[in-house]
This record gives structure tokens, C-alpha cells and sequence, in this order.
């Protein structure tokens, strides 16, 4: 793994301005590694190798531009965020031959950072999902483990930027979508606080829910490209303007956290942190292997001077039933735009317009996605809307509660991210409520609109494959949680390279 | 609660979905009672919320406790005189005056 792709989005950043190599250097190193690995992965739904290769050659022209934080550097998007002229299929039969004409305000960030776009990544249809096996495009495989998920929804994300088909990737979190994903694969992702990055542009599934966060192979590269795409958009009124705050200036300078955090001694970030330790999340009926390997995690805090404080979260353990009642009520109502009338695919041989939307959205429309419009339409639908939406909007408000209550006394949380290390293919198939559960772990985040860090705590001792941690913090607060981030980084061992990357390479 | 075959079919009418779209006879018959089957578990499971007294509890519809500032009435975006051929560019069905195109509603 000694090629340029296997660098760190940081390192890459400070060759090329030392130009120590090009960017067309960085974008062939990525390219030849996308060739090397995606017949095993099929992390990828397009591949943009002539624009990425001309706007590279562009910039290597201009010569290195020290202003812009992404010069260079290869990047790739969830198939969830527009792109101008790229299709945008969301996974779904629905939109497979959807074009948007406008990109994304993420993506517009990226692209004024200099950042070349390479490639949109799989996903659940409509985010869906934790492992991509709901994409209507067939799933992506596991870098560790072909015959086990990525983890989902943002799964083609994690498994490329695992196996250095990038430098990072921008996925989407609603429930986990991104956080578990990471763990998965073993690389470090991270969900902003709801409304610290702009929605326009970006399909929604559960609006309140949402959040635009990267995934890279290292803390600092996080904080990296979350520093590009954080900050209020007027095109998207739930993006938070930092006015509003005063209370608490809400730092946007990520970068810096991240350096502080993993520059200087553990100590320096870790000494006298008080770091909360939920009950509910530890007695979650882990595997032995996620908790001896999380624990790791707790040790090297506590050795490095955190003061590790156990705390009781009691609404936790309703938050999967109140996550899916509320997120598959929002999903009904979003996806009730698509009714084959103004873009996606339009069902043949219909009589009336009824007719027109029924078939439209049946033919296009794949098991889940239909599931979660089924179960939305029915929690809000008279008679049951009381019993079912609003109660778990109470719910919401006391899990919040909860969290906010800990988070007083404790600058952030610590807990595991999943239950369990990637499982094998098909095995939530014949019972959705299996998989809705493994999500156990992340869907409070969402609920309650907080920031997480997952980041990688070791290879679990039964299964090889990688366990991840997760920091959950104040509203805002992303800047804590990369620099502690980065700390604990460097005291937890670092994962080699995923094992069916280093197989898929040493055939090519 | 249980879900039922003719919950399933009332709620995908208000969806606008046929959860038995291309299956006739008892294959309809079973991919609906499959549909009504895992809708009921899950429904039942999110039962366990009762457990919780929420009495009194102001619901939390979202995490944005700040009101969303309304933005001005401009247009700020016009698509350099194209936005109406690009707006119809996805289309499925349109007309050359630049219309979306749908079979009869009435």
C-alpha cells in the first residue's frame, strides 16, 4: 500500500503544495486503485475519470494554491448529493435516469476548495438501510470481508475511502448512515450537529434527521472537509446561522482541533476531560468482542488522565421505536414528491394519472423505501397519529433531555457504534425489524440532533473485522470531539490495511 | 396492534403504493399477507413507547430549537434564462410549449 492513494488526505494536501507530486498524480493513484479493487467492492455507481483527470490537469497548470483547503485532492459523494450533470440515482430504480442541473451547496464548497470530484458511491435506496443491500444497483462488499456488508447507508462511501479509492467521502447520517459505515470498515466518520451543514441539494429522506458529514481515513482529514462544508446557507433555512449562538461561540475551526488534539501529547486534549460512559449503551447486549475492544478504548482514555464518569441515559432504550415512527412518517411525506410527473421513471401503460402515480411508485420503488412509506403513512393517518407520531415526538424531546442532562456535567459520551461488527449478507433479510435494531446505538444522535465521532478502536478478536467507537457531543460542539478524536487515535492501534483490499491487490 | 390485509391495502392507497403491484390471485394474497406481517411486528414493537409516561411532554418535531428565519421573496437563482427548459429536461413525458405532459385526470 505504498502508493499515493494510500495517504492521508493531510499528507496528499502538503505534497502537493510542496509539489512533491501533481495533482494528475493523485487522481491516476486513485484511479489504478478503483480499477484494482471495485470488481470486489463496487463501492461506485459512475466514475467521472475525464472531468477529474481535465480539472486536475487545470489545476496542475495554475500550480498549487495554498487558499484552498481540498486543492487536489480526489473526493468522492454519496449518489444521495447533487451534482451538477452527474446522474443522481439514489440507489433507486426511481431516479436511474435522474440528472440534477444544480449541485449540491456541499458540493458547490468542495468545489470552490479546489477538491476533484472522482466518483458517486452506493448507498441504501433513499439512505435506507445499514448495510447497502437495499440498493436497487446490487450492494457493496465489505473491505475486510467480501462476504459481509459495509455497513450502510453511506456504505459505498465507507468501503472506497477504506480501501483508498479516495482521499474521503461526503455521506449522509439520518440514523447512523454514516458513523456505522466507518465502523464497519474501519475509518473514521462523522456526523455534524443537525443544521452545522446545508441540506440544499441533498434527497431527503427524514428532513429533522439528516445531516451531511465526511468520511476519511484519519480524524485531521475529517475535520478537514468538515471545515469546508460546515457554515449557514440561506438556501436551506435549517442550517443554523452562528449568530444565534450567544451563548457559546460555536468554533468552525476544525482543523486546528484536530491538529491540537493528535499533535501534542495525549494528555494535552485528554487530562481532567470528564467523559461520560452510558449505561445503556455498554449493556446493550454487545458482542464480547465489540465490548473488549471498546473497552480498550476506555482504558487508553482514563490511562491518558480522562475521567471516565458512568452515567444513566433512561430514554435510550426507546429510541429505535420512536427513530423509526418519526423518520418513516417524514420518508412518507418526502417521497410523496416522486410521482413520475416532473423526473425519474414513469410506469408504461397507465390509464389515468391514479393510475400514473400507483404504478410509477410501485415499479420504482423497492421493498424497504415502500415499507417506511407504508409505516409513515400509517402512524400519521387518522386515528393513529396521536398514539404513534406524537408520542414518539415526546419521546424525542425526553431522549434529548437525557442527553443534554449528561452532557452538562460531561463535556461528551463515549460508547460503541454497533452492537456487533459487520454481519454477512442477508442476514436481516426476512426480518426488517432485525435490522431497524442494530441501529440501536446511532439513531439517538439523529433524534436529538447531536454530533458524533466514530472512529476505529481495533479489529474484533472472532470476526477480524473492525470495531468502532463513537464521542457524542454538545450541540456545536465538533470541535471537542475532534480534538479528543484525535488523541484517542493515536493511543488506539492503528487497523493495517483491510485484508480484501490487500488480496484484491496483490492479484491485479 | 396487528396489521391486517385490509390495513395494508387502506394505508397503500393513502401512499399511493400496491404492494401486490404485479402479482395476481393468492401470489398478490401472499405478498400482502407478507407486507401486513412485517408491518405488524414492527408496529407492535413500537408499542414498547406506552411504557413511557409522557404526559404533559411537549413533542419535539425538531432538533432546531431556533426558529428557522423566513428568506426573502427574491429570485436569486434564474438558470441564465434556461430554467424552464432545464426544469423540464428530466421530465418523463413534456410537449415542445414546454409543459409537463400526464395522462387524463378526469
Amino acid at each position: 500500500m505504498s502508493q499515493l492513494c494510500a495517504l492521508s488526505l493531510s499528507q496528499a494536501r502538503a505534497g502537493l503544495l510542496e509539489r512533491k507530486w501533481s495533482a494528475r498524480e493523485l487522481v491516476l493513484s486513485c484511479l489504478e486503485r478503483i480499477r484494482a479493487t471495485e470488481p470486489a467492492l463496487r463501492a461506485c455507481l459512475s466514475i467521472q475519470e475525464e472531468e477529474a483527470l481535465a480539472g486536475a490537469a487545470a489545476l496542475d497548470k495554475a500550480g498549487p494554491d495554498p487558499a484552498l483547503p481540498l486543492w487536489g485532492i480526489p473526493l468522492m459523494l454519496k449518489d444521495i448529493i447533487c451534482q451538477a450533470g452527474q446522474p443522481c440515482t439514489c440507489a433507486s430504480k426511481f431516479l436511474s435516469n435522474f440528472v440534477p442541473f444544480y449541485d449540491a451547496e456541499v458540493t458547490v464548497r468542495l468545489k470552490q476548495a479546489g477538491a476533484l470530484l472522482l466518483a458517486r458511491n452506493n448507498l441504501d435506496e433513499f439512505a435506507m438501510g445499514s448495510g447497502t443491500e437495499n440498493s436497487a444497483l446490487g450492494p457493496s462488499r465489505n473491505p475486510w470481508d467480501l462476504t459481509c456488508v459495509p455497513g450502510g447507508s453511506s456504505g459505498g462511501s465507507a468501503a472506497a475511502v477504506a480501501a483508498c479509492q479516495s482521499f474521503g467521502a461526503l455521506g449522509t447520517d439520518t440514523g447512523g448512515s454514516i458513523r456505522l459505515p466507518a465502523s464497519f470498515c474501519g475509518c473514521v466518520g462523522l456526523k455534524p450537529t443537525y443544521g452545522r451543514v446545508s441540506r440544499f441539494g441533498v434527497v431527503a429522506f427524514a428532513s429533522s434527521f439528516e445531516q451531511v458529514g465526511p468520511l476519511a481515513r484519519t480524524v485531521e482529514d475529517c475535520a478537514r472537509l468538515l471545515e469546508v462544508i460546515a457554515g449557514p446557507d440561506p438556501k436551506d433555512s435549517t442550517s443554523a446561522r452562528l449568530d444565534l449562538f450567544p451563548d457559546h461561540l460555536p468554533a468552525q475551526n476544525f482543523t486546528q482541533a484536530a491538529l491540537e488534539g493528535g499533535k501534542q501529547a495525549p494528555e494535552y486534549a485528554l487530562k481532567g476531560l470528564k467523559i461520560g460512559v452510558p449505561a445503556e449503551f455498554w449493556d446493550a447486549d454487545l458482542s464480547p468482542e465489540v465490548e473488549s475492544v471498546c473497552r480498550t478504548a476506555l482504558s487508553a482514555l482514563a490511562g491518558a488522565g480522562a475521567e471516565l464518569v458512568p452515567l444513566s441515559l433512561p430514554r435510550q432504550p426507546y429510541a429505535v421505536a420512536a427513530y423509526y415512527i418519526m423518520t418513516s412518517a417524514e420518508a412518507s411525506a418526502n417521497l410523496a414528491r416522486f410521482d413520475g410527473v416532473r423526473y425519474g421513471r414513469r410506469a408504461p401503460g397507465v390509464e389515468d394519472l391514479q393510475d400514473l402515480y400507483v404504478a410509477s411508485r410501485s415499479a420504482g420503488f423497492g421493498e424497504e423505501a415502500q415499507r417506511r412509506i407504508m409505516l409513515g403513512a400509517f402512524v400519521l393517518s387518522s386515528g393513529y397519529y396521536d398514539a404513534y407520531y406524537r408520542k414518539a415526538a415526546q419521546l424525542r424531546r425526553l431522549l434529548r433531555d437525557d442527553f443534554l442532562r449528561a452532557l452538562e456535567s460531561c463535556r461528551m459520551l463515549i460508547a460503541p457504534v454497533c452492537t456487533r461488527t459487520a454481519w454477512p449478507f442477508g442476514f436481516a433479510e426476512h426480518d426488517p425489524l432485525l435490522a431497524y435494531k442494530m441501529d440501536s446505538l446511532t439513531v439517538s444522535l439523529n433524534l436529538s440532533g447531536l454530533p458524533g465521532l466514530a472512529l476505529p478502536a481495533g479489529l474484533g478478536r472472532e470476526s477480524g473485522l473492525p470495531v468502532g467507537v463513537q464521542l457524542m457531543g454538545r450541540p456545536f460542539d465538533e470541535a471537542a470531539l475532534l480534538k479528543v478524536g484525535a488523541a484517542l487515535e493515536r493511543l488506539l492501534p492503528p487497523l493495517g490495511p483491510p485484508k480484501a483490499v490487500a488480496e484484491a491487490l496483490s492479484k491485479a | 396492534m396487528s396489521i391486517n390485509k385490509e390495513t395494508v391495502l387502506h394505508t397503500a392507497g393513502l401512499a399511493r403504493l400496491d404492494p401486490a403491484a404485479g402479482a395476481a390471485g393468492p401470489e398478490a394474497e401472499a405478498a400482502l399477507g407478507l407486507f401486513a406481517g412485517h408491518m405488524g411486528n414492527i408496529i407492535k414493537y413500537m408499542d414498547i413507547l406506552n411504557q413511557v409516561d409522557s404526559s404533559g411532554v411537549e413533542p419535539l418535531f425538531s432538533p432546531l430549537s431556533l426558529s428557522a428565519p423566513p428568506a426573502l421573496d427574491l429570485v436569486s437563482e434564474d438558470g441564465g434564462g434556461r430554467a424552464r427548459e432545464l426544469l423540464l429536461a428530466n421530465a418523463p413525458q413534456r410537449d415542445e410549449r414546454g409543459f409537463f405532459v400526464v395522462p387524463k385526470v378526469l
